[in-house]
């Protein structure tokens, strides 16, 4: 009898702080992971659609499970219609928007789209809300960002209608096709929230 | 009282020429009006046209890819594949077909693309091709083009639009009001230059609407400032073009952002008069829309390089032009080479430094090793007088040629040596003052309370404004954007009474295309030989 108390106390005694030491190497590594993801995605200055600067990864992506998609404001067909349909991704995933889940629009065309007409199209869509960043600003900085997440091309009228979407934390990242339908990319996008909570 | 029947007694004849004239009459005012104002269908028409939205609330969609994706109408408006003005702008590769009514019903219909061939569109085959997709000669339209969605009366109202909007006016114009819109710096020297600027403007359009407005129109001046920060002063422009839809612009203080700014003229189409700035960008055949009054620096120093060497008339002459590093200069240079190069001149010599340190000794030294005899020097007058005193210690001394745009104070402070060697283009000069022009000038002034601060900008945006109501007065009742660029190349010798003469053409955008070329006078620090105007050509 009295064997299993002391049982449970070496056990307690070895294990808790093993345990301990278990979770702070995972905070450790998850530390690291998110200054690798920031010296990766930067942290260059962007303008959203209030006209506020933001910074890219801080600001954007940090603990988010993102979803990117490329507009640019005089684009009239791809665009509107790939926008739309993140509206009816977002319509599906309400509670989730803002935390984690967040919309980023990034613009093809900085010279021409002015916060305004970013603000403008966003409320075309009734997208101008917390949880939806449509950025512009700097061409470099665009360009850098652009870059990284694979997306460039010189030609902004074949720019590709690729979408992405990521947990960030997770470092976990995947792509939508532009023909994916609205229920798809839904779960495709709970997974992503969902692969967060078993780490 | 009496009514006399007297005139119902007149003579049939006349009794029938009385009343045709009054129906021609009649259908002279609907002619006006119909290019004018919009009825009230056409009005709900433009807004399902411009936002895909009906003023009843109605719902409003677009089939898409073949009827796969259902979307509200709002998302992709007519207006972004067909335009303003219905003559369309071709994206990702499709080019939307002109829609304007002339195009649609034109007797011999259509070819199009792949063969799709189609005879003249009706209003019953338009709204079908609305609704359904398919043309007047029952061909399917490109897969681009939705399948709209809408009640019948809402249909009507669109098409009752579509036929009207070639005739529709242009931005910034309705029948009683013509918006002009003009750009100035918040902040700084230039922001207070930019509030003269606009102070003279404002006085002179409220002078034009106090008589009447011109054709019946007021003139709605709206000014739109700009804070320095480069990267975001044409994001400012864009933004107050398309928030404020000016007609045109006038005047505007541009030093430092011409290029981009002219760029937005020609991308939205809007005559832009008389910008305030020392680099006019002439010479690229594909502006169109920007009507500059005064040469700049290039002009200037082009002006000073091929005038003949006044000292000497060897015709051996050799140039050198010294210049500061940079893309505006290095273009100059270029642009200058070309007007004056094989001009019965030995090779012309550039040299190059990096502001702002310049090497006068050096410089000094190497030009005069090289036999220059002239110098033609683009940049700042006190580094030139630097050059000349370095040049006085050398025994060596060339012509010294200085744009005037580089002109302050301390001018004529050059070695003595230098006396009748030193020669200064400028694009106006007082002598361009008639006695009416400043006569008329003052008036303004005293009427609306304006000082004379900063008068140079001031004369600019008068002139500007002057040559803006000209063109618009020319242009008429029936008045486009169109017809007033086309007007203003009409101008020969334009007198502003405050400027040299102003001529434009289909090919030529700076009014007075040239400059004076005055030497110093340095011991009585004044001009020596009064100007002679030198016109150029290109």
């Amino acid at each position: 009898m009295m064997r299993l108390p002391r049982l449970l106390i070496t056990l307690v005694v070895i294990v808790l702080p093993a345990l301990a030491a278990m979770s702070a190497q995972a905070q450790g590594t998850a530390a690291d992971e998110e200054e690798r993801a920031r010296s990766y995605f930067t942290n260059l200055e962007l303008v959203n659609q209030d006209g506020q600067t933001v910074q890219f990864f801080d600001d954007v992506m940090k603990d988010k499970v993102v979803v990117i998609n490329f507009i640019f404001t005089n684009c009239k067909g791809a665009c509107p219609l790939m926008t739309h349909k993140l509206t009816l991704v977002r319509d599906k995933l309400e509670a989730y928007v803002g935390e984690p889940l967040q919309f980023v629009s990034l613009s093809l065309d900085p010279e021409r789209d002015t916060p305004a007409a970013m603000k403008e199209f966003a409320k075309t869509h009734n997208a101008d809300h917390d949880g939806w960043v449509f950025l512009t600003g700097d061409a470099d900085n665009l360009d850098t960002i652009i870059k990284k997440l694979g997306q460039y091309t010189d030609d902004m009228e074949a720019h590709s209608t690729m979408m992405l979407a990521g947990n960030v934390n997770d470092a976990h990242w995947i792509k939508i096709l532009p023909q994916e339908q609205p229920p798809a990319i839904a779960e495709k996008l709970r997974r992503l929230m969902e692969d967060g909570e078993t780490t | 009282m009496h009514y006399h029947p007297r005139t119902f007694t007149k003579s049939p004849v006349a009794l029938r020429g009385a009343i045709v004239l009054f129906i021609m009459l009649l259908l002279a005012l609907v002619k006006v009006t119909h290019a004018g104002e919009l009825s009230e269908q056409e009005q709900r028409g433009k807004r399902l046209y411009t936002s895909g939205e009906s003023a009843s609330g109605a719902p409003v969609t677009a089939l898409m890819s073949r009827g796969a994706t259902e979307i509200p109408a709002s998302i992709l408006p007519c207006v972004g594949c067909h335009g303003d003005d219905g003559r369309g702008r071709p994206e990702g590769g499709v080019v939307p077909p002109d829609i304007t009514w002339s195009s649609l019903s034109a007797k011999s219909g259509h070819e199009h693309e792949y063969g799709r061939s189609h005879p003249a569109f009706d209003e019953s085959t338009l709204g079908r091709a609305i609704l359904n997709g398919i043309d007047s000669g029952d061909n399917a339209l490109d897969v681009a083009m939705p399948r709209f969605q809408m009640s019948a009366a809402d249909l009507q109202d669109l098409i009752a639009y579509i036929k009207r909007i070639e005739t529709d006016l242009d931005p910034g114009l309705s029948d009683d009001k013509v918006r002009i819109g003009t750009l100035m710096p918040r902040a700084g020297v230039a922001g207070s230059q930019g509030q003269a600027m606009y102070l003279v403007l404002r006085s002179y359009f409220d002078d034009i609407n106090s008589r009447g407005g011109i054709h019946g129109r007021q003139i709605e001046l709206v000014p739109g400032g700009y804070d320095q920060d480069p990267t975001k002063v044409t994001w400012e422009a864009r933004d107050f073009i398309e928030q404020q839809a000016p007609f045109a612009m006038a005047s505007g203080y541009l030093s430092g952002i011409e290029g981009p700014i002219s760029a937005l003229a020609e991308e939205y189409r809007i005559p832009m008069v008389g910008p305030y700035t020392p680099l006019p960008q002439d010479g690229n055949s594909l502006q169109r829309y920007t009507f500059y009054l005064t040469s700049g620096l290039v002009q200037q120093a082009t002006v000073l390089a091929a005038s003949k060497r006044v000292i000497s008339d060897d015709s051996a002459s050799r140039l050198a032009i010294v210049y500061p590093y940079g893309a505006v200069y290095d273009q100059a240079v270029r642009t200058i080479l070309s007007v004056v190069d094989g001009d019965g001149m030995d090779d012309v010599v550039t040299l190059g430094y990096q502001l702002p340190y310049f090497d006068a000794t050096d410089f000094a030294e190497t030009l005069s090793k090289q036999d220059i005899d002239r110098v033609l020097f683009l940049g700042a007058v006190t580094d030139l007088q630097r050059l000349a005193a370095e040049a006085a210690n050398l025994g060596w001394s060339p012509e010294l040629l200085l744009p005037g745009i580089y002109a302050s104070s301390g001018l004529f402070e050059f070695p003595s040596a230098f006396e009748g060697s030193v020669f200064v283009a400028y694009s106006t000069l007082p002598t361009d003052h008639t006695p009416r022009g400043v006569e008329l000038f003052e008036k303004l002034h005293e009427d609306h309370g304006l000082d004379y601060r900063h008068s140079t900008q001031q004369i600019s945006a008068y002139v500007a404004a002057m040559v803006l109501a000209e063109g618009i007065k020319r242009a008429g009742r029936e008045l486009t954007r169109e017809k007033l660029v086309l007007e203003l190349e009409q101008l020969a010798d334009f007198q502003p009474g405050l400027m040299p003469p102003i001529s434009y053409s289909h090919s030529r955008r700076i009014g007075a295309l040239g400059g004076y070329m005055l030497e110093l006078n340095l011991e009585q620090k004044s001009f020596g030989t009064a100007g002679k105007w030198i016109e150029l050509q290109y």
